[in-house]
Protein backbone atom coordinates (compact mmCIF):
# COMPACT_ATOMS: atom_id res chain seq x y z
CA UNK A 1 0.00 0.00 0.00
CA UNK A 2 1.38 3.44 -0.81
CA UNK A 3 1.58 6.14 1.62
CA UNK A 4 -0.66 9.23 2.08
CA UNK A 5 -0.11 12.08 -0.37
CA UNK A 6 1.44 15.12 0.92
CA UNK A 7 -1.08 17.49 0.88
CA UNK A 8 -1.84 15.76 4.67
CA UNK A 9 1.58 15.52 5.85
CA UNK A 10 2.94 18.17 8.08
CA UNK A 11 6.05 18.76 6.29
CA UNK A 12 3.87 20.51 2.98
CA UNK A 13 3.04 23.93 3.30
CA UNK A 14 1.06 24.62 0.19
CA UNK A 15 -0.99 27.87 1.64
CA UNK A 16 -0.42 30.87 -0.93
CA UNK A 17 1.08 32.84 1.90
CA UNK A 18 3.31 30.45 2.90
CA UNK A 19 4.52 29.71 -0.79
CA UNK A 20 5.16 32.86 -1.44
CA UNK A 21 7.09 33.62 1.52
CA UNK A 22 9.33 30.93 1.20
CA UNK A 23 10.15 31.93 -2.79
CA UNK A 24 10.96 35.32 -2.54
CA UNK A 25 10.48 37.07 -5.74
CA UNK A 26 7.31 34.88 -6.50
CA UNK A 27 4.64 37.31 -6.25
CA UNK A 28 6.79 40.28 -8.34
CA UNK A 29 5.43 38.47 -11.91
CA UNK A 30 3.35 34.96 -11.10
CA UNK A 31 1.37 34.68 -7.44
CA UNK A 32 0.96 31.86 -5.35
CA UNK A 33 -3.15 32.84 -5.21
CA UNK A 34 -3.54 32.14 -9.26
CA UNK A 35 -4.71 29.30 -11.15
CA UNK A 36 -1.26 27.42 -12.50
CA UNK A 37 0.35 26.90 -9.17
CA UNK A 38 -2.95 24.70 -8.62
CA UNK A 39 -2.42 23.48 -4.85
CA UNK A 40 1.18 23.10 -5.64
CA UNK A 41 3.31 23.29 -1.94
CA UNK A 42 6.44 22.64 -0.54
CA UNK A 43 7.74 19.65 1.19
CA UNK A 44 10.20 21.06 3.84
CA UNK A 45 11.54 17.90 4.26
CA UNK A 46 12.82 17.38 1.15
CA UNK A 47 13.13 21.17 0.73
CA UNK A 48 11.04 20.17 -2.99
CA UNK A 49 8.21 22.04 -4.45
CA UNK A 50 5.67 19.54 -5.60
CA UNK A 51 2.07 18.66 -6.20
CA UNK A 52 0.33 17.43 -2.88
CA UNK A 53 -0.97 14.18 -4.36
CA UNK A 54 2.48 13.10 -4.42
CA UNK A 55 3.71 10.62 -2.06
CA UNK A 56 7.11 9.22 0.07
CA UNK A 57 7.69 7.07 2.91
CA UNK A 58 8.80 9.71 5.61
CA UNK A 59 5.00 11.30 5.56
CA UNK A 60 4.06 12.40 8.70
CA UNK A 61 0.49 13.23 9.13
CA UNK A 62 -0.54 16.31 10.46
CA UNK A 63 -1.99 16.01 13.93
CA UNK A 64 -5.63 16.47 14.30
CA UNK B 1 2.73 28.08 16.08
CA UNK B 2 -0.30 29.93 15.45
CA UNK B 3 0.49 31.30 11.89
CA UNK B 4 1.03 27.52 11.24
CA UNK B 5 -2.44 26.93 12.35
CA UNK B 6 -3.46 30.01 10.08
CA UNK B 7 -1.88 28.81 7.04
CA UNK B 8 -2.95 25.09 7.39
CA UNK B 9 -6.33 26.35 7.50
CA UNK B 10 -6.11 28.44 4.83
CA UNK B 11 -4.89 25.52 2.71
CA UNK B 12 -7.81 24.04 3.84
CA UNK B 13 -10.49 26.13 3.27
CA UNK B 14 -8.90 26.73 -0.38
CA UNK B 15 -9.01 23.35 -1.67
CA UNK B 16 -12.66 22.62 0.52
CA UNK B 17 -14.35 25.97 -1.20
CA UNK B 18 -14.66 26.54 -4.75
CA UNK B 19 -12.10 27.57 -6.89
CA UNK B 20 -14.37 29.90 -8.51
CA UNK B 21 -14.13 32.11 -5.55
CA UNK B 22 -11.08 31.03 -4.10
CA UNK B 23 -8.28 32.09 -7.51
CA UNK B 24 -7.78 35.52 -7.90
CA UNK B 25 -8.01 34.20 -12.10
CA UNK B 26 -11.84 33.83 -11.53
CA UNK B 27 -12.03 36.90 -9.40
CA UNK B 28 -10.31 38.95 -12.25
CA UNK B 29 -13.11 37.41 -14.08
CA UNK B 30 -15.67 37.99 -12.09
CA UNK B 31 -14.49 41.78 -11.65
CA UNK B 32 -13.27 42.37 -15.44
CA UNK B 33 -17.06 40.51 -17.27
CA UNK B 34 -19.26 42.54 -14.45
CA UNK B 35 -17.36 45.76 -15.42
CA UNK B 36 -18.36 44.88 -18.88
CA UNK B 37 -21.73 43.40 -18.22
CA UNK B 38 -22.71 47.11 -16.07
CA UNK B 39 -20.99 49.21 -19.12
CA UNK B 40 -23.62 47.03 -21.54
CA UNK B 41 -26.61 47.54 -19.19
CA UNK B 42 -25.63 51.74 -18.62
CA UNK B 43 -25.81 51.83 -22.60
CA UNK B 44 -28.62 50.24 -22.94
CA UNK B 45 -30.29 52.35 -20.72
CA UNK B 46 -28.33 55.27 -22.73
CA UNK B 47 -25.85 56.11 -19.88
CA UNK B 48 -22.00 55.28 -19.69
CA UNK B 49 -19.58 54.10 -17.08
CA UNK B 50 -17.47 56.74 -18.34
CA UNK B 51 -18.28 59.33 -15.87
CA UNK B 52 -16.45 57.04 -13.29
CA UNK B 53 -13.87 56.03 -16.08
CA UNK B 54 -11.93 58.94 -15.49
CA UNK B 55 -8.48 59.45 -16.66
CA UNK B 56 -5.74 62.66 -17.12
CA UNK B 57 -5.48 64.13 -20.12
CA UNK B 58 -2.90 66.08 -21.55
CA UNK B 59 -1.40 69.18 -20.22
CA UNK B 60 1.27 71.65 -20.05
CA UNK B 61 1.52 73.37 -16.97
CA UNK B 62 1.77 72.01 -13.77
CA UNK B 63 -0.99 74.58 -13.19
CA UNK B 64 -3.30 72.66 -15.69
CA UNK B 65 -2.65 69.18 -14.58
CA UNK B 66 -3.89 70.36 -10.61
CA UNK B 67 -6.89 72.42 -12.29
CA UNK B 68 -7.78 68.98 -13.62
CA UNK B 69 -7.58 67.00 -10.61
CA UNK B 70 -9.90 69.60 -9.14
CA UNK B 71 -12.44 69.68 -11.35
CA UNK B 72 -12.87 66.22 -11.71
CA UNK B 73 -12.20 65.13 -7.19
CA UNK B 74 -15.37 63.50 -7.41
CA UNK B 75 -15.00 61.56 -10.65
CA UNK B 76 -11.28 60.41 -8.73
CA UNK B 77 -12.99 59.85 -5.36
CA UNK B 78 -15.71 57.36 -7.09
CA UNK B 79 -13.20 55.90 -9.21
CA UNK B 80 -10.84 54.83 -5.92
CA UNK B 81 -14.01 53.79 -4.33
CA UNK B 82 -14.90 51.52 -7.18
CA UNK B 83 -11.78 50.00 -7.33
CA UNK B 84 -11.26 49.71 -3.74
CA UNK B 85 -14.74 47.76 -3.50
CA UNK B 86 -13.88 45.54 -6.65
CA UNK B 87 -10.75 44.44 -5.72
CA UNK B 88 -10.81 44.64 -1.62
CA UNK B 89 -13.90 42.23 -2.18
CA UNK B 90 -11.94 39.69 -4.56
CA UNK B 91 -8.37 39.81 -2.41
CA UNK B 92 -11.08 39.56 0.83
CA UNK B 93 -12.17 36.31 -0.82
CA UNK B 94 -8.62 34.76 -1.99
CA UNK B 95 -7.02 35.14 2.11
CA UNK B 96 -6.34 38.86 2.46
CA UNK B 97 -8.28 40.82 5.64
CA UNK B 98 -9.74 43.99 4.34
CA UNK B 99 -8.18 45.83 6.43
CA UNK B 100 -4.75 45.15 5.18
CA UNK B 101 -5.70 45.31 1.58
CA UNK B 102 -7.63 48.73 1.77
CA UNK B 103 -4.96 51.49 2.95
CA UNK B 104 -2.20 49.47 0.80
CA UNK B 105 -4.22 49.81 -2.32
CA UNK B 106 -5.15 53.41 -1.36
CA UNK B 107 -1.22 54.19 -1.25
CA UNK B 108 -0.94 52.13 -4.84
CA UNK B 109 -3.66 54.42 -6.20
CA UNK B 110 -2.78 57.45 -5.12
CA UNK B 111 1.07 56.79 -6.41
CA UNK B 112 -0.72 55.38 -10.06
CA UNK B 113 -2.67 58.61 -10.23
CA UNK B 114 0.40 60.71 -9.70
CA UNK B 115 2.33 58.53 -12.54
CA UNK B 116 -0.77 58.50 -15.04
CA UNK B 117 -0.27 62.77 -14.71
CA UNK B 118 2.82 62.60 -15.43
CA UNK B 119 2.55 60.36 -18.44
CA UNK B 120 -0.16 62.98 -19.81
CA UNK B 121 2.32 65.78 -19.91
CA UNK B 122 2.79 66.18 -23.58
CA UNK B 123 6.69 66.65 -23.41
CA UNK B 124 6.50 63.05 -21.72
CA UNK B 125 7.36 60.95 -24.62
CA UNK B 126 10.42 63.56 -25.70
CA UNK B 127 11.82 62.53 -22.13
CA UNK B 128 11.09 58.86 -22.21
CA UNK B 129 8.39 59.57 -19.48
CA UNK B 130 5.92 56.85 -20.52
CA UNK B 131 3.98 55.69 -17.29
CA UNK B 132 4.62 51.92 -17.04
CA UNK B 133 8.07 52.54 -17.45
CA UNK B 134 8.11 55.32 -14.71
CA UNK B 135 5.86 53.59 -12.53
CA UNK B 136 8.21 50.80 -13.09
CA UNK B 137 11.55 52.86 -12.52
CA UNK B 138 9.97 54.57 -9.06
CA UNK B 139 8.91 51.34 -7.78
CA UNK B 140 12.02 50.08 -8.32
CA UNK B 141 14.16 53.05 -7.08
CA UNK B 142 11.81 52.69 -3.41
CA UNK B 143 11.62 49.22 -3.51
CA UNK B 144 15.24 48.92 -3.42
CA UNK B 145 16.52 52.04 -1.33
CA UNK B 146 14.01 53.31 1.45
CA UNK B 147 12.06 50.22 0.98
CA UNK B 148 8.39 49.69 0.51
CA UNK B 149 6.38 49.90 3.95
CA UNK B 150 5.23 46.26 4.79
CA UNK B 151 1.93 47.62 5.62
CA UNK B 152 1.79 48.14 1.65
CA UNK B 153 2.29 44.31 0.89
CA UNK B 154 -1.70 43.68 0.75
CA UNK B 155 -1.84 46.08 -1.90
CA UNK B 156 1.01 44.89 -4.33
CA UNK B 157 -0.91 42.16 -6.58
CA UNK B 158 0.67 42.45 -9.77
CA UNK B 159 -1.05 39.45 -10.89
CA UNK B 160 -4.46 40.11 -9.81
CA UNK B 161 -4.31 43.86 -11.48
CA UNK B 162 -2.87 42.49 -14.79
CA UNK B 163 -5.29 39.57 -14.73
CA UNK B 164 -8.81 41.95 -13.98
CA UNK B 165 -6.79 44.36 -17.22
CA UNK B 166 -6.67 41.67 -19.40
CA UNK B 167 -10.20 40.70 -19.40
CA UNK B 168 -10.86 44.44 -19.54
CA UNK B 169 -8.90 44.33 -23.19
CA UNK B 170 -11.32 41.52 -24.15
CA UNK B 171 -13.73 43.86 -24.29
CA UNK B 172 -11.65 46.25 -27.49
CA UNK B 173 -10.51 43.46 -29.09
CA UNK B 174 -13.60 42.29 -31.30
CA UNK B 175 -13.71 38.24 -32.13
CA UNK B 176 -12.98 38.65 -35.42
CA UNK B 177 -9.50 39.59 -34.98
CA UNK B 178 -9.21 36.61 -32.47
CA UNK B 179 -10.04 34.86 -34.96
CA UNK B 180 -7.73 36.40 -37.94
CA UNK B 181 -5.00 36.59 -35.89
CA UNK B 182 -5.04 34.09 -33.20
CA UNK B 183 -4.17 30.73 -35.56
CA UNK B 184 -1.10 32.79 -36.42
CA UNK B 185 0.03 34.00 -33.11
CA UNK B 186 -0.34 30.50 -32.29
CA UNK B 187 2.24 29.34 -34.60
CA UNK B 188 4.41 31.98 -34.17
CA UNK B 189 4.41 31.38 -30.44
CA UNK B 190 4.75 27.66 -30.80
CA UNK B 191 7.50 27.75 -33.00
CA UNK B 192 9.61 30.22 -30.63
CA UNK B 193 8.34 28.31 -27.35
CA UNK B 194 9.52 25.14 -28.68
CA UNK B 195 13.21 26.31 -29.49
CA UNK B 196 13.63 28.44 -26.37
CA UNK B 197 12.92 25.79 -24.37
CA UNK B 198 14.88 23.19 -26.47
CA UNK B 199 17.87 25.86 -26.11
CA UNK B 200 17.69 26.37 -22.30
CA UNK B 201 16.86 22.76 -21.54
CA UNK B 202 19.63 21.05 -23.86
CA UNK B 203 22.08 24.14 -22.68
CA UNK B 204 21.65 23.39 -18.78
CA UNK B 205 21.96 19.57 -19.86
CA UNK B 206 25.03 19.88 -21.63
CA UNK B 207 26.30 22.23 -18.56
CA UNK B 208 25.60 19.08 -16.39
CA UNK B 209 22.20 20.91 -14.18
CA UNK B 210 19.87 19.23 -12.98
CA UNK B 211 17.14 17.96 -15.93
CA UNK B 212 14.34 19.46 -13.39
CA UNK B 213 15.97 22.82 -13.20
CA UNK B 214 16.66 22.55 -16.62
CA UNK B 215 12.88 22.22 -17.29
CA UNK B 216 11.97 24.86 -15.08
CA UNK B 217 14.57 27.26 -16.62
CA UNK B 218 13.66 26.29 -19.87
CA UNK B 219 9.61 27.13 -19.05
CA UNK B 220 10.34 30.02 -17.96
CA UNK B 221 11.69 31.42 -20.24
CA UNK B 222 9.75 29.39 -23.12
CA UNK B 223 6.18 29.58 -22.09
CA UNK B 224 5.32 32.24 -19.28
CA UNK B 225 8.04 33.44 -17.14
CA UNK B 226 7.31 32.82 -13.00
CA UNK B 227 3.89 31.16 -13.91
CA UNK B 228 5.37 28.93 -16.19
CA UNK B 229 8.50 28.19 -13.87
CA UNK B 230 6.31 27.20 -11.05
CA UNK B 231 3.90 25.31 -12.98
CA UNK B 232 6.72 23.11 -14.23
CA UNK B 233 8.46 22.78 -10.36
CA UNK B 234 5.59 21.58 -9.34
CA UNK B 235 4.51 19.25 -12.11
CA UNK B 236 8.01 17.39 -12.33
CA UNK B 237 8.61 18.03 -8.46
CA UNK B 238 12.23 19.83 -8.65
CA UNK B 239 13.88 21.27 -6.11
CA UNK B 240 12.30 24.18 -3.85
CA UNK B 241 15.73 25.63 -5.06
CA UNK B 242 15.20 25.27 -8.21
CA UNK B 243 12.13 27.34 -8.50
CA UNK B 244 13.56 29.90 -6.54
CA UNK B 245 16.73 30.57 -9.02
CA UNK B 246 14.05 30.23 -12.06
CA UNK B 247 12.33 33.11 -10.35
CA UNK B 248 15.52 35.34 -9.84
CA UNK B 249 15.67 34.89 -13.60
CA UNK B 250 12.93 35.23 -14.98
CA UNK B 251 12.44 39.06 -13.27
CA UNK B 252 16.05 39.62 -13.86
CA UNK B 253 15.54 39.05 -17.83
CA UNK B 254 11.95 40.10 -17.69
CA UNK B 255 12.70 43.50 -16.38
CA UNK B 256 15.65 43.88 -19.00
CA UNK B 257 13.52 43.31 -21.14
CA UNK B 258 10.85 45.72 -20.16
CA UNK B 259 13.00 48.61 -21.08
CA UNK B 260 15.00 46.79 -24.04
CA UNK B 261 12.84 46.00 -26.43
CA UNK B 262 10.70 49.15 -26.31
CA UNK B 263 14.04 51.49 -27.03
CA UNK B 264 14.87 48.59 -29.72
CA UNK B 265 12.53 48.76 -31.44
CA UNK B 266 11.98 52.31 -31.07
CA UNK B 267 15.28 52.44 -32.85
CA UNK B 268 14.09 50.64 -35.43
CA UNK B 269 10.64 52.05 -36.19
CA UNK B 270 8.98 48.99 -36.38
CA UNK B 271 5.44 49.73 -36.56
CA UNK B 272 3.19 49.30 -33.19
CA UNK B 273 1.79 46.22 -34.30
CA UNK B 274 4.98 44.24 -35.21
CA UNK B 275 6.93 45.76 -32.29
CA UNK B 276 3.61 44.38 -30.17
CA UNK B 277 4.24 40.70 -31.83
CA UNK B 278 7.96 40.79 -31.06
CA UNK B 279 7.54 41.61 -27.20
CA UNK B 280 4.86 39.02 -27.44
CA UNK B 281 7.11 36.62 -28.33
CA UNK B 282 10.16 37.69 -26.92
CA UNK B 283 8.92 38.75 -23.14
CA UNK B 284 8.76 36.69 -20.65
CA UNK B 285 5.58 37.68 -18.19
CA UNK B 286 2.28 38.92 -19.05
CA UNK B 287 2.88 42.45 -16.73
CA UNK B 288 5.91 42.75 -17.99
CA UNK B 289 5.08 42.40 -21.15
CA UNK B 290 2.26 44.71 -21.22
CA UNK B 291 4.30 47.39 -19.96
CA UNK B 292 6.79 47.14 -22.81
CA UNK B 293 3.57 46.88 -25.14
CA UNK B 294 1.66 49.93 -23.63
CA UNK B 295 5.21 52.00 -23.67
CA UNK B 296 5.70 51.55 -27.56
CA UNK B 297 1.97 51.40 -28.05
CA UNK B 298 2.75 55.21 -26.27
CA UNK B 299 4.70 56.23 -29.19
CA UNK B 300 2.00 56.05 -32.26
CA UNK B 301 1.59 59.59 -32.98
CA UNK B 302 4.21 61.02 -30.84
CA UNK B 303 7.91 59.46 -32.17
CA UNK B 304 8.07 60.17 -35.78
CA UNK B 305 8.43 57.55 -38.12
CA UNK B 306 6.40 54.73 -35.90
CA UNK B 307 3.06 54.32 -37.35
CA UNK B 308 0.20 51.76 -36.56
CA UNK B 309 -2.62 52.84 -33.13
CA UNK B 310 -1.22 52.59 -29.93
CA UNK B 311 -3.96 49.65 -29.04
CA UNK B 312 -2.10 47.55 -31.88
CA UNK B 313 1.11 46.97 -29.73
CA UNK B 314 -1.22 45.94 -26.75
CA UNK B 315 -3.71 43.83 -28.71
CA UNK B 316 -0.64 42.44 -30.58
CA UNK B 317 1.20 41.50 -27.74
CA UNK B 318 -1.75 40.00 -25.78
CA UNK B 319 -2.58 37.98 -28.60
CA UNK B 320 1.01 36.77 -29.27
CA UNK B 321 1.66 35.95 -25.26
CA UNK B 322 -1.93 34.94 -24.01
CA UNK B 323 -2.96 33.47 -26.49
CA UNK B 324 -0.26 31.99 -28.40
CA UNK B 325 1.77 31.03 -25.35
CA UNK B 326 -0.50 31.40 -21.78
CA UNK B 327 -2.96 29.13 -22.50
CA UNK B 328 -0.21 25.92 -22.64
CA UNK B 329 0.98 25.96 -19.83
CA UNK B 330 -0.94 22.80 -18.64
CA UNK B 331 0.30 21.14 -21.82
CA UNK B 332 3.88 21.98 -21.14
CA UNK B 333 3.69 20.96 -17.40
CA UNK B 334 1.32 17.79 -18.29
CA UNK B 335 4.00 16.48 -20.73
CA UNK B 336 7.29 16.73 -18.79
CA UNK B 337 5.59 15.73 -15.53
CA UNK B 338 5.23 12.20 -17.60
CA UNK B 339 8.94 12.30 -18.76
CA UNK B 340 9.74 13.16 -15.33
CA UNK B 341 8.61 9.86 -13.99
CA UNK B 342 9.21 8.03 -16.93
CA UNK B 343 12.56 9.13 -17.73
CA UNK B 344 14.30 10.90 -15.16
CA UNK B 345 16.66 9.64 -12.43
CA UNK B 346 14.41 9.51 -8.65
CA UNK B 347 13.84 11.75 -6.25
CA UNK B 348 12.31 9.24 -3.95
CA UNK B 349 8.92 11.60 -4.09
CA UNK B 350 6.30 9.20 -6.25
CA UNK B 351 3.58 10.85 -8.42
CA UNK B 352 1.46 10.27 -11.10
CA UNK B 353 1.20 12.61 -13.87
CA UNK B 354 -2.63 13.03 -14.08
CA UNK B 355 -4.26 15.02 -17.94
CA UNK B 356 -6.50 17.22 -15.43
CA UNK B 357 -3.65 18.97 -14.69
CA UNK B 358 -4.06 20.62 -18.38
CA UNK B 359 -7.14 22.37 -16.97
CA UNK B 360 -6.13 22.71 -13.39
CA UNK B 361 -3.49 24.88 -13.95
CA UNK B 362 -5.09 26.46 -17.37
CA UNK B 363 -4.98 30.11 -16.62
CA UNK B 364 -8.44 31.06 -16.24
CA UNK B 365 -8.37 34.55 -16.97
CA UNK B 366 -8.11 33.81 -20.62
CA UNK B 367 -11.66 32.64 -20.58
CA UNK B 368 -12.63 36.38 -19.01
CA UNK B 369 -10.77 38.05 -21.63
CA UNK B 370 -12.58 35.61 -24.88
CA UNK B 371 -16.05 36.07 -23.23
CA UNK B 372 -15.23 39.94 -22.76
CA UNK B 373 -14.55 40.32 -26.41
CA UNK B 374 -17.81 38.08 -27.47
CA UNK B 375 -19.97 40.37 -25.19
CA UNK B 376 -18.91 43.59 -26.93
CA UNK B 377 -18.61 41.77 -30.34
CA UNK B 378 -22.60 40.75 -29.88
CA UNK B 379 -23.33 44.19 -28.70
CA UNK B 380 -21.69 45.90 -31.66
CA UNK B 381 -23.21 43.31 -34.03
CA UNK B 382 -25.38 45.40 -36.87
CA UNK B 383 -23.79 49.08 -36.01
CA UNK B 384 -22.25 50.67 -38.94
CA UNK B 385 -18.49 51.46 -38.33
CA UNK B 386 -19.70 55.41 -38.53
CA UNK B 387 -22.16 54.83 -35.85
CA UNK B 388 -19.57 52.30 -33.59
CA UNK B 389 -17.12 55.21 -33.04
CA UNK B 390 -19.62 57.83 -33.05
CA UNK B 391 -21.88 55.24 -30.23
CA UNK B 392 -20.40 52.32 -28.85
CA UNK B 393 -16.61 53.42 -28.50
CA UNK B 394 -16.87 56.76 -26.91
CA UNK B 395 -20.00 55.38 -24.12
CA UNK B 396 -18.63 51.39 -23.90
CA UNK B 397 -15.00 50.62 -25.18
CA UNK B 398 -13.48 53.74 -24.36
CA UNK B 399 -14.48 53.68 -20.44
CA UNK B 400 -13.66 49.87 -20.24
CA UNK B 401 -10.18 50.81 -22.04
CA UNK B 402 -9.65 53.82 -19.39
CA UNK B 403 -10.65 51.16 -16.63
CA UNK B 404 -8.17 48.56 -17.85
CA UNK B 405 -5.63 51.25 -18.10
CA UNK B 406 -5.59 52.01 -14.63
CA UNK B 407 -5.52 48.10 -13.28
CA UNK B 408 -2.14 47.90 -15.56
CA UNK B 409 -0.92 50.85 -13.85
CA UNK B 410 -1.21 49.49 -10.80
CA UNK B 411 0.46 46.61 -11.66
CA UNK B 412 3.51 47.79 -13.44
CA UNK B 413 3.50 50.20 -10.06
CA UNK B 414 3.66 46.82 -7.89
CA UNK B 415 6.02 44.99 -10.27
CA UNK B 416 8.65 47.66 -8.99
CA UNK B 417 7.66 48.17 -5.26
CA UNK B 418 7.89 44.20 -5.25
CA UNK B 419 11.19 44.15 -7.33
CA UNK B 420 13.79 43.29 -4.12
CA UNK B 421 17.16 42.88 -5.64
CA UNK B 422 18.51 41.49 -2.44
CA UNK B 423 16.17 38.55 -2.63
CA UNK B 424 17.39 37.50 -5.15
CA UNK B 425 19.15 33.67 -4.72
CA UNK B 426 22.42 33.51 -5.77
CA UNK B 427 21.63 31.91 -9.23
CA UNK B 428 25.06 30.42 -9.64
CA UNK B 429 27.19 30.99 -13.47
CA UNK B 430 25.45 27.38 -15.39
CA UNK B 431 21.66 28.53 -14.53
CA UNK B 432 22.28 32.06 -15.81
CA UNK B 433 24.15 30.83 -18.82
CA UNK B 434 21.51 28.42 -19.90
CA UNK B 435 18.60 31.02 -18.86
CA UNK B 436 20.59 33.49 -21.12
CA UNK B 437 21.58 31.84 -24.22
CA UNK B 438 17.42 30.94 -24.14
CA UNK B 439 16.58 34.95 -24.18
CA UNK B 440 19.26 35.80 -26.89
CA UNK B 441 17.64 32.65 -29.20
CA UNK B 442 14.22 33.86 -28.02
CA UNK B 443 14.95 37.47 -29.21
CA UNK B 444 16.41 37.05 -32.15
CA UNK B 445 14.29 34.48 -33.25
CA UNK B 446 11.11 36.52 -32.16
CA UNK B 447 12.38 39.84 -34.37
CA UNK B 448 13.15 37.79 -37.24
CA UNK B 449 9.47 35.77 -37.27
CA UNK B 450 7.38 39.41 -36.01
CA UNK B 451 9.66 41.66 -38.70
CA UNK B 452 10.25 39.57 -41.76
CA UNK B 453 8.29 36.22 -41.70
CA UNK B 454 4.98 37.16 -40.34
CA UNK B 455 5.37 41.25 -41.17
CA UNK B 456 2.51 41.87 -43.31
CA UNK B 457 0.14 40.26 -40.67
CA UNK B 458 1.17 42.34 -37.86
CA UNK B 459 1.87 45.31 -39.69
CA UNK B 460 -1.89 44.84 -40.94
CA UNK B 461 -3.38 44.16 -37.49
CA UNK B 462 -1.96 47.97 -36.64
CA UNK B 463 -3.92 49.41 -39.21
Amino acid sequence: MSAPACANCRYFSGAPREVEALLPGMRTLGSAYGSVRATDGICRLHDRYLDPTSRCDSHERIAS
Amino acid sequence: MAELIENRAQTLRRESGSQWFRQEDWWAIWIGLGLVAVAVLLLASGSSLKWVAVAPTKWSHVSEAFTQLRDHAAQYLALFALWAVLLGIGTTAIGFRLSRFLPAFALVFVVSLVLYFIGQWDQAAHYNLEPPLVALAIGLLISNTVGAPAWADAGLRVEFYIKTGIVLLGAGVPLALLAWAGPVAIVQAGIVSLVTFGVIYFTGVKLGLDRRLAATLGTGGAVCGVSGAIATAGAVGAKKEHASIAISLVIFWAIVTIFLLPLAARALNLPTGVAGAWIGTSEFADAAGLAAAQTYGGYAGHVPGITGTADAAVNSFTLMKVIGRDVWIGVWAFVLAIVATTRWERTGIESKPNAGEIWKRFPKFVLGFLIASAIVTIVSHGYTYADYKKVLQPSLVAPLQALRTWAFTFAFLAIGLTTRFREFVSVGSKPFYAFTTGVVVNIALGYVLSTQVFVDFWTKLGQ
